[in-house]
């Protein structure tokens, strides 16, 4: 890009000078790279604004949640926080971390105010949130399970057909509050009742000492759950719903178009895609304790 | 030659042949699960050259005893105690079963441990254990119930041929019994050929059976030890206690069904024990009732002198019908699974438990595999709301050894029955 080799052939000894000079100046050329950009008059109004502050702030709530994102060894580390410093990459500026939110949904809140430019952090991408943020495409597409405490369970289906009793579920359901399981267990089951609780772990306790019929999340953390302690298979039972999907998205602060579309083009561009086994098989390795 | 093949007939199921082969069986699916696999087999071909001839035997038995039944007269009397007899067992067994499983608690306090790999067996086995993937936006629609009128259904036989080509037992039985009764109201001149002729199937296939008994130790090798090489001990030292309540409630079975042979024969304890030694052993090695028929009859005709044409009635009736095994399988394991889950039964409950257990049982007849014998015990669960699926995985790692144990009962218990039933109102001096 910055050197162009001479459209007319240059004699012979010419050309090892120049060759020499290139090779040279490579290095240099490559520190001049990695510096911040100073911001140009023709960049978009949200890229500006990066470069000018020569930092990207990424909202992540402040309950770590691994492996996507959590705090260790002095660095937040996860699947979410690498992307954020991929992206970060991108734009050529630094990373700061904004974890003032106590919710998903305050998450989206943070991005909205215009306190961070985007929010990397296990975000479903949901019809509410999408009022308020924009949404990068799905960077993992997990699905919704029900999971059912056993016990309960015979007792609420007296015998009926499971599938019929799931798709009719008139018992109660755990979420956490502010989530985006929120909005998709009332969607999804409309004759449930629906029971808010402040975290997962609460939730998880209430189903198994049989407080609730059911809880509702998302594949990834139903599986690694029951991989936790495979005591829970006993006494709990998971039914995942195959034409459900909860898309991971980026959000993207309001009218930042730009931001938006370097981001999708990052998306596309990793080489390595996320599923949920790449996932599960990450929480084995040892550096995910 | 004729005393040497009895001689070795006698050896071959011996209780001492029987126990080295055993334990043969369990140090090479130990030590060797691979080679163990390899030669499971040997068991098989044993088992389906005796299956091979269950229909052709069942099928003339009872029509052969049926018709000369109907010709000597009593046919009613003994139909009679049949009924009685049926309903005393079925309930003494539940309540055996009952009582195992609230002594031996098989499901209280287990351990973590346990739990673990109760947990790990139910979690690894995905399609058995409950856990679905459905799609939610299906339109529902409740699934339809068989009625009592299509149970009744489903066991008469539309065409008999089809049901001889699918092995489907219960329906050839129900076929030889209209068809026996239909042969005794013939002219006996008419129908005289073809009892000939059944008579002659008849032994032919009993002679089948003698002579791949000769192969019992082998057999009984081989299948052990590839079952172990199968599953390995851990499953079963995880449902130990489940397999103690379930052994106990079989010792007391097969007790009360020796003291009913006894008291029915009035021969001594040794031939009433030696009688029992070939049909019990071939019950191990076979783990299939039926295929035990032939060996059950010969105990009773030739050892302990029962009426032949009775007999020949009687046991296929109380192998397809009078199923104590998977009674006294489902009252345990319905407990298990309570206590499993903490759950306190009521009173009320538990006699729900009882019948609904001896329901399941007739409902398991003609059943063939272990996988559906098991899975009925979720009939009894759902009468009081327990969920089964989870331990239906713990239940299918252990079958081989429950299988056994349900078919010693059925073995035991259908000789016992068979004996009472046709023993005659004077005893025999």
């Amino acid at each position: 890009m910055r050197f162009h080799h001479p459209s007319v052939t240059p004699p012979p000894f010419l050309a090892i000078v120049i060759w020499f000079a290139i090779w040279l100046l490579a290095p240099l050329a490559q520190a001049q790279a990695s510096r911040p950009d100073t911001p140009r008059s023709d960049y978009p109004h949200d890229i500006r604004r990066i470069i000018e502050r020569g930092e990207l702030i990424v909202a992540m709530p402040n309950t770590d949640t691994p492996p996507f994102f959590f705090f260790k060894d002095g660095e937040m580390q996860g699947v979410d926080a690498e992307l954020a410093r991929g992206l970060a990459q991108a734009l050529k500026v630094k990373i700061r971390f904004n974890r003032s939110a106590k919710s998903f949904n305050e998450v989206i809140n943070v991005v909205a105010r215009g306190e961070a430019d985007i929010a990397i952090c296990k975000l479903s991408r949901t019809l509410t949130r999408a009022r308020t943020t924009l949404f990068s495409d799905p960077y993992l597409v997990l699905r919704h399970v029900l999971l059912l405490n056993r016990m309960r369970f015979a007792e609420l289906s007296k015998g009926q057909e499971p599938a019929f009793v799931i798709r009719q579920f008139r018992g109660s359901i755990g979420i956490i509050a502010n989530s985006s399981y929120a909005d998709f267990a009332r969607q999804d089951f409309p004759l449930a009742k629906i029971v808010e609780f402040p975290g997962w772990q609460e939730v998880v306790s209430a189903l198994k000492r049989g407080e609730l019929d059911a809880a509702y999340r998302d594949e990834f953390e139903i599986k690694y759950l029951l991989k936790k302690d495979p005591r829970s298979s006993l006494l709990l039972r998971t039914v995942t719903l195959t034409d459900t999907e909860d898309s991971l998205g980026i959000a993207v602060a309001a009218g930042n178009y730009q931001l938006l579309g370097l981001t999708n083009l990052y998306l596309a561009q990793r080489p390595q895609k996320l599923n949920v086994e790449k996932i599960l098989k990450l929480i084995d390795s040892p550096s995910y304790e | 030659m004729n005393n040497l093949t009895d001689t070795w007939r006698k050896l071959a199921s011996s209780p001492s042949a029987v126990i080295v082969s055993l334990l043969a069986g369990i140090a090479l699916g130990l030590l060797s699960p691979r080679l163990a696999k390899e030669i499971g087999f040997i068991g098989d071909i044993y088992v389906d050259l005796l299956k091979m001839t269950i229909l052709p035997f069942m099928v003339s038995a009872v029509i052969f005893s049926l018709r000369r039944l109907f010709q000597e007269g009593g046919t009613s009397r003994i139909l009679g105690r049949i009924v009685v007899i049926f309903i005393v067992t079925m309930l003494i067994t539940a309540v055996v079963g009952l009582l195992s499983a609230l002594i031996i608690a098989p499901g209280s306090n287990l351990s973590t441990d346990t739990m673990l790999t109760l947990g790990k067996l139910v979690g690894d086995d995905l399609t058995s254990s409950g856990h679905l993937e459905i799609p939610l936006s299906e339109i529902a629609e409740p699934k339809k119930t068989a009625s009592f009128g299509e149970a009744l259904l489903s066991i008469i036989p539309s065409n008999i041929f089809s049901a001889l080509t699918h092995g489907e037992a219960l329906k050839a039985l129900i076929f030889s019994l209209l068809f026996g009764l239909a042969i005794g109201h013939v002219p006996s001149k008419t129908s005289e050929s073809l009892t000939q002729t059944l008579e002659t199937v008849y032994h032919a296939c009993q002679k089948l059976t003698h002579w791949f008994n000769y192969l019992l130790p082998l057999v009984l090798f081989s299948m052990v030890a590839s079952q172990v090489g199968k599953t390995g001990l851990e499953p079963m030292q995880a449902m130990l206690r489940f397999l103690l309540a379930l052994g106990a409630g079989t010792l007391v079975i097969i007790a009360l069904s020796l003291w009913g042979l006894r008291w029915s024969s009035q021969l001594p304890w040794r031939e009433v024990l030696r009688s029992q030694r070939e049909p019990l052993t071939m019950a191990i090695a076979t783990r299939s009732s039926p295929a035990c028929m032939p060996s059950m009859i010969e105990s009773l005709v030739d050892r302990l002198h029962f009426p032949r044409t009775r007999v020949e009635l009687v046991v296929p009736l109380g192998v397809s019908l009078l199923r104590l095994g998977p009674v006294l399988y489902y009252v345990i394991a319905t407990f298990f699974i309570a206590q499993m889950y903490g759950r306190e039964l009521q009173t009320a409950e538990i006699f729900v438990v009882l019948i609904a257990s001896i329901l399941a049982g007739f409902a398991s007849s003609g059943m063939t595999s272990g996988f559906i014998t098991i899975s009925l015990t979720s009939i009894v669960c759902t009468y009081i709301s327990l969920p089964f699926e989870a331990a239906l995985a713990l239940f299918v790692a252990i079958d081989p050894v429950c299988d056994m144990l349900r078919t010693l009962i059925l073995v035991a218990s259908n000789n016992a029955f068979a004996a009472l039933a046709c023993k005659r109102s004077s005893a025999p001096a």
